[in-house]
């Protein structure tokens, strides 16, 4: 079976702030050593688990130099390719539409059974957009690899079990070819030695495959990044004005669905409301808040 | 299939979600930005469900009416269950997009509306942004979204621009639900949906169980303490989180006396997480535990000590035995309102992540 394992790198997390992703996103220079991204530490784990311990697998990064952290822990994992990605406008670094194009085109031009993604938040649209544009199926949120199926050219499959939601899981027959994606301690990585990784580090500067894919364009103005800010809560509707609130914002919010009020972390003088009581008088007083939050419907 | 300049439709098509009984909060928020947004520019909104035959009453269709949808169109099979299955409604939708491709998708910003849309739309050159927390169009009518980035480090502020579809997943929780205008109605119009899963089979399902559900993920948390005395408050805890639908947690001191594994422990050297509810029993509120929950939306803390830190950061404090309130919690529930508060739980929890 042909694994192919996309893995990207990310800042340390003491240096995932805004100044400095901007910074990086403008131009890349040695200083910043990436560290690969949690969830492709379990996508290379689950790239191994596939491949079995006589095959060996196929890793991709995209972007700038920062990359090389990424397939440097892929090699000390077991890759035996390490592919880099890079487009001469430099546009695979941040728009997914962009970057899964890409993918979708290099590994369309080639033989894998399996492309498996990390998915840090499992929100990414990446995996899925790459399989859309694959025409494969996909599955997403992975948790375990339970087995091959007996190969022959007109069935091959895997079993998977995948996480849903609400703590759902199901287990899968997955036809190839197929990408799957992984979030990170789904799927626990094995420790790699510091004697390997420093191996891998070695290993890597004479066998990087370079690819610079052609500037591509479809006719159609892409998405366009126009700038980093600070995360701010937004604005929320309500449905009810808020008691506490000045008679103008209640009107206001009486007034029709466009009205609004900034949400507010109650005030450090109000302090919490703390309740005293039996405990069936406490647990009645609890269930009353979780029905004002709507946590428990009223009837 | 693939877009090439076709004619696309000046309307929002808002994915709805009901999987888990009644609407999630997400779909009413998407419904609300989508009305903002179409009354600035003139588009329809229109609605776009998968659920099983009847699970969509007509009640059900003036709700989403009554925040802003003009068409609702709900699309039945047997398989569209309480769990979503994204590749269930590939086929569906995509067979809707070629008749008639909506100049927007607006649809929850969880794992597997995510997989099911970006798939879905792929072929037809769609621009995708998931994990958006506002959606606006500017002067030039481009769309102009902010999403969170970097594991939400920052915001960062994209613009679509161009003929092809735009598709935007809204963060769940974000945008909040406005007041319904119960006057409003809408159409209703009901086809049967085919489902084609060829290459992905479903071999067995597993239910959920709350020692099972990801902490990390979980829109509800319980959480117990030492104050909950021992394993077996823990087996009590247990099912309170299965009547609200929720995760168990625990402090490290609870994990360290070997009453709960180590992968439920909340804190600086365990998991930090971010529900809507953070329920903490018979927990002191340690420093090192409110470095992992501090961002919970709502905060409930039971301990028998009133000057606990826990109740700092608590909008409800209670002042009583953690192990004799999740008792009484549990007799509450259980027999009237178990079925509604998983339900809701469900529902909660479906529009998470
Ligand atoms: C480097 C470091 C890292 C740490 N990381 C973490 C971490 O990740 N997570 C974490 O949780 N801690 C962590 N800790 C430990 C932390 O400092 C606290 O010791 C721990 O959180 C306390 O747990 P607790 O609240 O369950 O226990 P305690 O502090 O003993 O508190 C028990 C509470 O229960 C109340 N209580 C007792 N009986 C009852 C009853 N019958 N009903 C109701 N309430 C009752 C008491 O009033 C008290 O407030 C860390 C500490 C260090 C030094």
């Amino acid at each position: 079976m042909k694994v192919l394992v996309c893995v990207r790198s990310d800042l340390p997390a003491p240096m995932a702030r805004v100044d400095n992703i901007q910074r990086l996103m403008e131009e890349w220079s040695a200083e910043w050593a990436g560290v690969l991204e949690p969830s492709c530490r379990s996508a290379l784990q689950l790239a191994k688990d596939l491949s079995g311990p006589s095959g060996g697998f196929t890793a991709l990064s995209y972007g700038r130099g920062e990359c090389r952290a990424a397939l440097e822990v892929a090699r000390a994992y077991g890759a035996v390719d390490a592919v880099h990605l890079q487009s001469a406008e430099g546009s695979l670094r941040h728009d997914g539409n962009t970057i899964a194009r890409a993918l979708a085109a290099w590994v369309g031009e080639r033989s894998f059974d399996v492309v498996v993604c990390g998915n840090s938040s499992g929100v990414g649209p990446v995996p899925a957009l790459v399989a859309g544009h694959l025409g494969w199926p996909v599955v997403t949120r992975v948790d375990g690899f339970k087995k091959f199926l007996p190969q022959d050219d007109s069935f091959r499959a895997i079993e998977l079990t995948q996480r849903l939601d609400a703590g759902w899981k199901r287990q899968v027959l997955a036809r190839y070819p197929v990408v799957l994606s992984v979030q990170s301690g789904f799927i626990p990585p094995q420790y790699v030695s510091v004697r390997r990784r420093k191996e891998a580090v070695h290993g890597l500067a004479s066998n990087v495959t370079e690819c610079e894919l052609p500037v591509w364009t479809d006719g159609h103005a892409p998405a366009v990044l126009q700038a980093l800010t600070p995360p701010k809560p937004r604005t929320k509707r309500t449905a009810v004005p808020d008691a506490k609130s000045s008679a103008a914002d209640r009107l206001k919010s009486l007034m029709g669905p466009a009205a609004t009020k900034k949400v507010e972390k109650p005030k450090e003088d109000e302090g919490p409301r703390v309740v005293e009581g039996s405990a069936v008088e406490l647990a009645e007083e609890l269930l009353r808040f979780l029905r004002k939050k709507e946590f428990l419907s009223n009837s | 299939m693939s877009f090439d300049g076709a004619i696309v439709e000046p309307t929002v098509l808002v994915l709805a979600d009901k999987s888990a009984g009644d609407w999630s909060t997400v779909t009413l928020e998407l419904l609300g930005d989508a009305e903002l947004l179409a009354n600035k520019v003139g588009w329809t909104v229109k609605v776009m469900v998968f659920a099983a035959p009847g699970a969509v009453r007509d009640e059900d269709a003036r709700k989403l009416a009554a925040h802003g949808a003009k068409e609702v169109h709900v699309w039945e099979h047997e398989k569209f269950g309480p769990v979503l299955v994204p590749a269930q409604y590939t086929h569906t939708l995509r067979s809707y997009l070629d008749e008639s491709m909506p100049r927007l998708i607006l649809c929850p910003s969880t794992p597997l509306w995510v997989e099911g849309v970006a798939a879905a739309v792929a072929p037809y050159g769609a621009l995708v942004a998931s994990d958006c927390v506002s959606v606006k169009l500017n002067v030039r009518s481009d769309l102009e979204l902010v999403r969170n980035y970097w594991n939400q480090k920052t915001h960062a502020t994209w613009t679509f621009s161009g003929q092809r579809p735009w598709v935007v997943c809204l963060h769940p929780g974000v945008a909040g639900v406005g007041r319904p205008n119960p006057a409003l109605s809408a159409p209703v119009e009901r086809h049967q949906a085919i489902v084609l899963e060829e290459n992905v089979e479903t071999l067995e399902w597993f239910p959920p169980h709350p020692s099972r559900l990801d902490l990390v993920e979980a829109e509800r948390v319980v959480a117990g303490g030492r104050g909950i005395g021992g394993p077996e408050g823990f087996a009590e805890l247990t099912q309170l989180a299965e009547l609200l639908h929720a995760a168990v947690g625990a402090s490290r001191v609870a994990v360290d006396l070997g009453w709960i594994p180590y992968s439920r422990q909340v804190g600086q050297t365990g998991k930090t997480v971010r529900p809507r509810l953070y329920m903490a029993f018979g927990i002191s509120g340690a420093s090192q535990h409110l470095d992992g929950m501090r961002d919970a939306e709502t905060v409930v803390a039971v301990n028998l000590d009133k000057e606990a830190a826990i109740f700092s950061v608590a909008e409800l404090g209670l002042v009583g035995d953690a192990r004799a309130v999740i008792e009484e919690l549990v007799r509450l529930l259980k027999p009237s309102e178990r079925a509604e508060g998983a339900r809701a739980g469900a529902a909660a929890a479906l529009s998470n992540v």
